[in-house]
């Protein structure tokens, strides 16, 4: 538990400092450091889910998309200050999580998947349709950021301290979630929902508050990704996207919740590198990935656990002969 | 036979029945478990007591009959009702909290005590010394103190069915249902299992579903045995250990 506090402790050190020990910073402190944040939020709100509830979901850019637009329509088409847009677009994006948990979690396993998949290609149909409110298939551009106290807040290094600060309060109010009553009773129902209920649990409520709080933090990410990319298109909802999510999560570890960041660093260094030498870097994406998940089935994160069950296996094996 | 239930009882159950489709298997049963009584009902597998036991706790509706749990009918409430009124049950294999550890698992428990949440959903246990003290109490008494932060699906069968024992008693029931608690385990734990019924406080009421003998009649102030869905004979330990009838039933010949 200590070795886990003072990783955790290192690496926060580490992202503190990035933009001035990382070579090449007006590259990498916005391809690398604030676009693995802002990737790493998102595949957040999916690992937990698989975390908490065993659900894989492919919908969690619908929840970003629905805020995006909803800032991106209210202000750069209605004029509407970003101070009512932005957490008007929060609660639409939360309120949307308590409406579609409410039904998703009445399925399970592939059928979830299925439905959550079908969110994000509906949002992604709905964009491209409504041309005359959300600008079609090139989207709503031009969203210049808001200024907070005269800042502006994608100058580079604020842009990446900002969107740093906003994780680290996530992830630490999940890692207080998961050792709470709550996140104990989540992986409870989890394991075994029949005892939860003659616990006196309320299961349903559980999963779907659950659920709603990782809508919350996708809807996070929308307002990250709508300031890094200062435009919503269908592509950022899109089912590619959505794609590229459920290989960060699971490359990084879909049951661990920093898993999420491995990941988003992986892919995000990697797509960075590797457009410099091969237009066929889509291909070379999905070979890491087999390559890791044959490496490490259980993800990047999982390799310790790997490692320490295999030695105690070893150790169980030379106890026997001896 | 009378045909209301006994209010001064601790559990009472009248003409229960409970048919799956065409077959019925629970017919008729009733008896009584008085406070602070050790009831076991035996039988052969297929006998009816597993679904007898859900009948109980809630987990199946009732076909015919009436159950009561301290003098309130209970026949139409929920698992989690029953719970709220003291009744604590455990499960057949591998019904624990396999991803979480032996403490996180009485935790979960502990959280919900008779039916009622005790702290904050977003407190955290592991900080709250009246918990850990009670879950440190739980592990000790089943022997598991040492694996407390080992995580479930790493224990053995023995273990979980320990762990399961844990659980029901940190609740501080009055009334303890235990399903098959010594189906698996090996001898020595079945001794530390009959030492800790032995033991359990004499406020609690025990309903033990059992298939091994030696621990049914070695707990138990009444038995039951169960053949066919239907009461074959009733007595106590000693009269069915002598029972021939029985022990032909267990045998596999005789009663047609």
């Amino acid at each position: 538990m200590n070795r886990r506090k003072v990783i955790i402790g290192v690496l926060v050190l580490l992202a503190l400092v990035f933009p001035y020990i990382v070579p090449d910073p007006g590259f990498w402190v916005t391809n690398g450091g604030t676009r693995t944040l802002w990737i790493g939020l998102v595949a957040l709100s999916m690992a937990y889910l698989n975390r908490n509830l065993g659900l894989m979901s492919l919908g969690q850019l619908f929840f970003s998309g629905i805020t995006s637009y909803t800032i991106a329509i209210l202000t750069i088409k209605h004029g509407v200050s970003y101070g009512i847009s932005i957490p008007l677009g929060l609660v639409i994006g939360t309120l949307a999580g308590v409406i579609i948990g409410w039904v998703a979690l009445k399925t399970e396993a592939v059928y979830f998947l299925m439905l959550t998949l079908a969110l994000t290609l509906g949002l992604y149909s709905l964009s491209l349709a409504g041309e005359s409110i959300t600008g079609g298939h090139t989207g709503i551009n031009s969203v210049a950021p808001p200024k907070i106290f005269g800042l502006d807040i994608t100058a580079r290094n604020t842009f990446y301290y900002l969107c740093l600060i906003i994780n680290l309060l996530i992830f630490a109010a999940c890692l207080r979630l998961q050792s709470s009553n709550f996140g104990l009773a989540l992986n409870g129902i989890r394991d075994n929902a029949a005892r939860t209920t003659s616990l006196g649990y309320r299961n349903s409520g559980l999963r779907l508050a659950a659920f709603v709080w990782a809508s919350f933090i996708a809807s996070i990410g929308g307002v990250i990704g709508l300031f890094y990319y200062q435009a919503v298109t269908p592509d950022s909802v899109g089912l590619a996207r959505s794609i590229d999510l459920l290989i960060v999560v699971v490359v990084g570890g879909a049951s661990y919740l920093g898993g999420s960041y491995l990941g988003a660093a992986v892919i995000a260094v990697f797509e960075s590198i590797i457009q410099d030498y091969t237009k066929y870097y889509v291909a070379a994406e999905g070979a890491l990935f087999i390559l890791i998940l044959l490496i490490a089935p259980q993800g990047l994160m999982g390799i310790g656990e790997q490692l320490r069950k295999r030695r105690n296996k070893k150790l169980a094996a030379s106890a026997g002969t001896q | 036979m009378t045909t209301s239930t006994d209010k001064s009882a601790a559990l009472s159950l009248r003409n229960v029945s409970r048919n799956f489709g065409g077959i019925r298997a629970v017919s008729d049963i009733s008896f009584d478990v008085r406070h602070g009584e050790r009831l076991t009902i035996i039988g052969t597998n297929g006998a009816g007591k597993s679904t007898l036991f859900n009948l109980i706790a809630g987990s199946y509706p009732l076909s015919a009959g009436e159950i009561s749990i301290f003098g309130e009918d209970v026949s139409k409430q929920a698992p989690s009702k029953r719970a709220g009124m003291g009744l604590a049950r455990t499960f057949q294999t591998s019904k624990l909290f396999a991803g979480l550890t032996a403490r996180e698992n009485l935790f979960v428990a502990l959280h919900k005590t008779n039916g009622v949440q005790r702290k904050s959903l977003l407190a955290n246990p592991a900080k709250d010394p009246a918990l850990v003290a009670e879950s440190t109490e739980a592990l000790r008494k089943v022997d598991l103190l040492q694996k407390a932060d080992v995580r479930v699906s790493e224990f053995s069968h023995g273990e979980t069915r320990q762990l399961e024992v844990a659980m029901a008693l940190a609740l501080n029931p009055k009334l303890l249902m235990l399903d098959e608690p010594a189906a698996g385990i090996s001898p020595s734990e079945r001794g530390k299992l009959i030492e800790l019924l032995r033991a359990l406080d004499k406020d609690i009421s025990l309903l033990l579903i059992e298939h091994d003998m030696a621990v049914a009649l070695a707990v138990a102030d009444h038995v039951i045995v169960m053949h066919d869905g239907t009461m074959f004979t009733q007595g106590t330990p000693d009269e069915i250990r002598n029972s021939s009838a029985v022990r032909d039933l267990y045998l596999g010949h005789g009663h047609e």
